[in-house]
């Protein structure tokens, strides 16, 4: 019985050359751990603030009051017919999740070293759960979408139903890219100088100050390439009613969020090796 | 059946030191283009060619199950690389490792802990990041608060908690862990005594339960205690593998011949800059040493001595030390101090304890010192001692004004008592009529 016991858990370490398996059975081994380092993240992330959780609110209404007193009543953007402050917010709650990703997450295999450096469990666990730490964030600012949304006396259309699926379109993006980041971001540091000057290109490539309807039709499935232009587009369609159609759209964005996440994931089981050494 | 627990080959690891850039190119013939000239002054550490060194190679051993393995070594040897590696924490380079069982490892002790967190929030995390499951956790969580004493602490913050409840708990955890194998790297250079007996009491029972322990520690007397096997790693010599005596008495002949000051408190890891003072020809003389090669020291050291029949029970013997000491200075006031180290302990001496309050130094002059013990006062065993000099009576190790010199001491006898200090003592223990 003892040997039994022990042969279920054999291992053999060896030198490792070229691809490397995804092992999605260990991560999903590991479950427990991702429920955890979650809960830990979300329990310490306002510990000592004043406002706690609030601050989860702040920084996406904020930038929604400061883009509809400059761009949609100063400088008169269009907004597909709907109130400015709303069109701008519906963007601004899954653009968030993506922001604090690339600003947290991408830092938080360094955030962790002194974990990866003493003890082993599947690497891909620490991006995924600081990027699930956010869906908390998230569910608090859309709350305050909804208050909004009764205040604008909108109904929310039946395409409602599809928002979990480009929530979740969201939460793919944000993952291939802090795949992509965190991974580099432990052999070479200036991707943490980079990420704040990229969230805020990506930030204009994407319509939350202005609607997609700008672009021209014959390229709106190019400019879908950035795969925030179908979960923001979507969201609108889905709780706003505005008329583009995200069809293409959200197709090529799927596509594109998909890829990326592939590739990191990829990437990152490749180099995932090395952490420890150089972190 | 089978009942190896870790079998390990060849195993080696290397690491990259030094720059990446300039890997295969000809350094010289690349510092002629104004790029890379104009660049390495911006980034000097760019030109410098890319080294590799081999923490670990060519390490090769098979341990049973419910074996307690003591793994010895100086700094540098790749102890802690090699439970790196069997912990999965790292890659090999060359070689295989092959492990039959469940691992875990204590590579630092409360690891994941956040001082944000209650003592039980902690202990839940700090369990599912050593890969128990949040049942397991749950069934033996009265136990590990239990092991780590902090009782009514346990929904406190781990941030109010003092050190030793810190390493209690983290240490409680561990050993509820249930596994086959356990990897410890000198996790009992830290905590009290009570703390040290606790770990190796609760050790012992995991090795009677079946679990392998892998043990770093710089601290021989737990290994002697605790360990059935031993590996002595070297720093690019082969590693020895086998029974704990011969393999400790071959290290510790080893280290006396480079007296190595890793195993002294902190405070001593001084590198001191500019030494005034050289202090050179320090020698400890005992008794025992003069008797076996009479003609090396002078026998008229030791006018007080005892037998030698009688010597292998006589504690405390006699013993001196001696050195040299010679300025680049005019100094008006020296102190000399002489520490007896062993397991960390430190007994302290200094020049100003006795008659002698100020030493006088004069530029060039050299002096000789001789400290005599008629009868000193130690355990037997081996001690490291340790020769410098301050300039004040109140100054602290770090202000010394000459390098800190040391020499092993062994003090033969008897090693069955604990402790470091022989006291003269009487005893009388009668019945208490009442």
């Amino acid at each position: 019985m003892q040997g039994q016991r022990l042969y279920n858990h054999y291992q053999r370490f060896e030198p490792s050359h070229g691809w490397v398996p995804l092992r999605l059975r260990e991560l999903w081994e590991y479950r427990e751990l991702f429920y955890f380092l979650t809960w830990r993240d979300i329990k310490v992330r306002y510990k000592q603030t004043l406002l706690g959780s609030a601050w989860s609110i702040i920084q996406p209404f904020m930038t929604m009051v400061v883009f509809s007193i400059f761009l949609g009543h100063l400088s008169k953007i269009p907004s597909d017919g709907i109130p400015y402050p709303i069109f701008t917010y519906a963007a601004l709650v899954p653009w968030t999740v993506l922001a604090k990703s690339l600003g947290r997450s991408s830092n938080s295999l360094i955030d962790n070293s002194h974990l990866i450096k003493k003890v082993y469990f599947p690497r891909m666990i620490i991006p995924i759960t600081s990027i699930l730490a956010n869906v908390i964030d998230f569910i608090l600012a859309f709350i305050v979408l909804l208050f909004m949304m009764l205040y604008f006396q909108i109904a929310p259309t039946q395409n409602v139903i599809w928002l979990p699926f480009l929530f979740l379109l969201a939460l793919v993006t944000s993952a291939g890219v802090v795949f992509w980041l965190s991974a580099l971001n432990v052999r070479y540091r200036d991707v943490a100088y980079t990420t704040q000057f990229l969230t805020q290109l990506w930030l204009f490539a994407t319509p939350i100050a202005y609607p997609s309807s700008v672009i021209p039709e014959d390229w709106r499935a190019c400019y879908a390439i950035n795969p925030m232009v179908g979960v923001v587009e979507g969201f609108r369609w889905a709780l706003l009613k505005t008329d583009t159609a995200p069809g293409p759209m959200i197709f090529v964005s799927a596509l594109v969020a998909v890829l990326l996440l592939l590739t990191g994931a990829f990437y990152f089981r490749s180099v995932e090796k090395t952490f420890a050494d150089v972190v | 059946m089978n009942d190896i627990a870790i079998r390990v080959e060849k195993l080696g690891k290397k690491y990259r030191i030094g720059s990446r850039h300039l890997r295969k190119a000809d350094p010289i013939a690349a510092s002629q283009t104004p790029v890379v000239r104009l660049w390495s002054k911006i980034r000097p550490s760019w030109l410098a060619p890319a080294q590799t060194i081999w923490a670990l190679r060519d390490i090769s051993f098979e341990i049973k199950q419910a074996d307690i393995v003591g793994i010895i070594g100086g700094n540098g040897a790749g102890k802690s690389t090699l439970l790196k590696i069997l912990s999965h924490v790292t890659e090999p380079t060359e070689g295989v490792a092959e492990i039959f069982g469940r691992v875990g490892s204590l590579l630092e002790i409360g690891i994941g802990f956040h001082p944000e967190l209650t003592g039980r929030e902690n202990i839940y995390l700090n369990g599912a990041i050593l890969g128990m499951k949040k049942k397991e956790i749950e069934q033996k969580f009265d136990a590990i608060v239990d092991f780590a004493e902090v009782g009514q602490f346990i929904d406190t913050a781990l941030k109010y908690y003092s050190s030793g409840m810190y390493l209690r708990l983290a240490f409680a955890v561990a050993v509820h862990l249930n596994l086959d194998i356990l990897l410890v790297d000198e996790i009992l250079a830290v905590g009290d005594i009570n703390f040290q007996q606790k770990c190796i009491h609760a050790m012992e029972k995991m090795s009677q339960d079946g679990c392998t322990v892998l043990l770093v520690s710089h601290n021989m007397r737990v290994i002697e205690t605790l360990a059935n096997h031993c590996l002595y790693m070297k720093h690019e010599q082969p590693a020895q593998y086998g029974d704990v005596l011969p393999i400790l008495q071959q290290y510790q002949k080893d280290i006396a011949q480079d007296v190595l000051l890793e195993d002294l408190p902190a405070e001593f890891a001084l590198n001191i800059a500019k030494p005034k003072v050289n202090i050179t020809e320090l020698q400890f003389h005992s008794l025992m040493q003069t008797l076996c090669n009479p003609e090396d020291t002078e026998l008229n050291q030791f006018p007080t001595a005892p037998a030698w029949s009688s010597l292998e029970k006589e504690h405390p013997q006699p013993a001196s030390i001696t050195f040299e000491l010679q300025s680049d200075e005019d100094i008006a006031e020296a102190v000399i101090c002489i520490n007896f180290c062993k397991d960390k302990i430190v007994i302290a001496r200094n020049s100003s304890d006795h008659s002698i309050h100020k030493i006088t130094l004069t530029k060039g002059q050299r002096l000789h010192c001789k400290v005599a013990y008629n009868a000193l006062p130690l355990v037997p065993g081996e001690y490291i001692v340790i020769v410098f000099l301050l300039p004040s009576r109140t100054a602290r190790p770090s202000e010394a004004i000459s390098k800190l010199r040391s020499v092993k001491a062994v003090l033969h006898g008897n090693r069955t008592r604990g402790g470091y200090v022989v006291l003269e003592e009487t005893w009388k223990i009668e019945p208490l009529s009442v």
